[in-house]
């Protein structure tokens, strides 16, 4: 119960910051922000992979609709969240995995946390902007926005983490 | 029968993402600039009322800047009226109605408006309720183009921007009266292509490219860009690369443009496009 709370809180927050923040930032055409990734790679590990992708599922929809992206943010997100046990598995290893956790810098480690976020949000940026070009005449400026992209979405989804797993002052 | 259900369960997370995946890929495959329109009601709605909230308060800031703008505007047409004045003199009785314009202004507050995207979109502060409809054009309170509207909700239209890579329409070199098709290539916020320019064109950088008269949803005349840089390709046609007037970055206030004659001129010419 309390987990659904904190998770449902978390759902909001990332939705509240990446459609009134996030999305109105317009750096320039090579970055752009995902902090909304967090949300799948933060779920609990031990959570069952259909819940996993159901979650993935429902961000990637309420994504498209705010951004008008008609289905790229949902192809992106359903990947990750299915690949998601595999991703762990090969960035922290089956014990880790196995004994299950909300995936943090305590939990796995500084390392470890840095690679596993590094590659969700790397395979996320390549499936969502290779889907949004669909062609390789501009190849330099897709491999440029995938690189630049990933490595903001990288920062961002860390700063959440450790905000997510600050201790709230009134336990519930 | 029973190891069916056995693999089925094995199996059902993946059977689930694949279902999923391809309806959704399915979904993107399928959405032309049009149909994207068609979940629109449903975004617009609930988006555009939260964008609504939040822009109301970034408007402030820009209050000043805006303000110098419209005193221009004013003062030039004060000035425009000042002249027509001296001509309509020279008539007795003057019935101008409004529908009887060929071009009709409205402005419009940009409540939510992109540009790091492929597909760009601009929504507007004014719906149906004010007389939005479809295909009428969006340019910035200097004059500039910036995108037109393509779908309406009751309080919100939708636009496309001029940073789309679906956006299509035309310009004209200024000096020299040749033209082609304008769109975005999906590079810079600050620039757009002009293909299909002939060799011998006279092109000068600087050159202003205006809109088209064979537009049916931009008035002729209207400013896009001036000439950056151009260069011929290899079926020896000039790919002009058009700076944009508009700062796509920073408009706020936008004028509609309404076409009287769209319908008109869209169902003469569809006479013959079926034929």
């Amino acid at each position: 119960m309390y987990y659904a709370l904190k998770y449902g809180l978390l759902f909001l927050v990332i939705i509240l910051l990446q459609v009134l923040l996030f999305n109105n930032l317009d750096l320039n055409i090579y970055t752009s922000p995902f902090v909304y990734v967090a949300f799948v790679a933060l779920l609990p590990m031990e959570l069952a992979s259909i819940y996993v992708l159901l979650l993935g599922f429902v961000m990637g929809v309420t994504m498209d609709v705010s951004m008008l992206t008609m289905g790229i943010n949902t192809i992106a997100s359903l990947f990750t969240a299915y690949t998601r046990s595999f991703i762990l598995e090969l960035t922290v290893g089956k014990e880790i995995l196995n004994d299950g956790g909300v995936p943090s810098i305590k939990r796995l480690g500084f390392v470890k946390m840095v690679r596993y976020i590094t590659l969700f949000c790397l395979i996320h940026c390549i499936i969502f902007f290779s889907l949004e070009t669909l062609s390789f005449q501009y190849m330099y400026l897709t491999v440029l926005q995938i690189i630049c992209s990933t490595l903001i979405s990288v920062l961002l989804l860390f700063f959440v983490s450790i905000a997510f797993q600050h201790k709230p002052i009134l336990r519930l | 029968m029973y190891r069916f259900i056995l693999f089925v369960k094995k199996v059902y997370v993946l059977l689930l993402f694949i279902i999923l995946e391809v309806t959704a890929l399915h979904f993107y495959t399928n959405s032309s600039s049009y149909t994207k329109a068609n979940l629109l009601p449903l975004s617009n709605s609930v988006v555009a009322e939260f964008y609504g909230y939040s822009s109301s308060v970034v408007s402030y800031f820009n209050l000043k800047n805006e303000n110098d703008i419209l005193e221009a505007e004013i003062i030039n047409l004060k000035n425009q009226l000042e002249q027509n004045r001296v001509m309509i003199q020279n008539f007795d009785t003057i019935d101008v109605k409004i529908d009887s314009l060929e071009y009709v202004y409205a402005s419009a507050t940009i409540v939510n408006n992109t540009i790091a995207r492929q597909r760009n979109y601009i929504t507007i502060d004014k719906g149906t309720k004010d007389g939005i409809e479809v295909d009428m054009a969006i340019v910035s309170i200097e004059g500039f183009v910036v995108g037109y509207v393509i779908e309406c909700s009751e309080t919100f239209a939708l636009g496309i921007s001029i940073l789309n890579i679906d956006f299509k329409s035309s310009g004209r070199i200024g000096n020299s009266d040749w033209y082609g098709p304008i769109y975005w290539d999906g590079v810079s916020h600050e620039n757009i292509m002009l293909s299909d320019i002939p060799k011998y064109a006279e092109i000068n950088r600087g050159d202003t490219i205006y809109t088209t008269s064979f537009s049916s949803i931009y008035p002729p005349g209207v400013m896009i860009g001036s000439v950056e840089s151009f260069e011929i390709n290899e079926s020896m046609l000039y790919d002009v690369k058009v700076k944009l007037f508009a700062h796509m970055s920073a408009v706020n206030k936008v004028l509609i443009i309404k076409n009287n004659n769209l319908v008109e001129k869209k169902t003469l010419e569809e006479k013959y496009n079926n034929i």
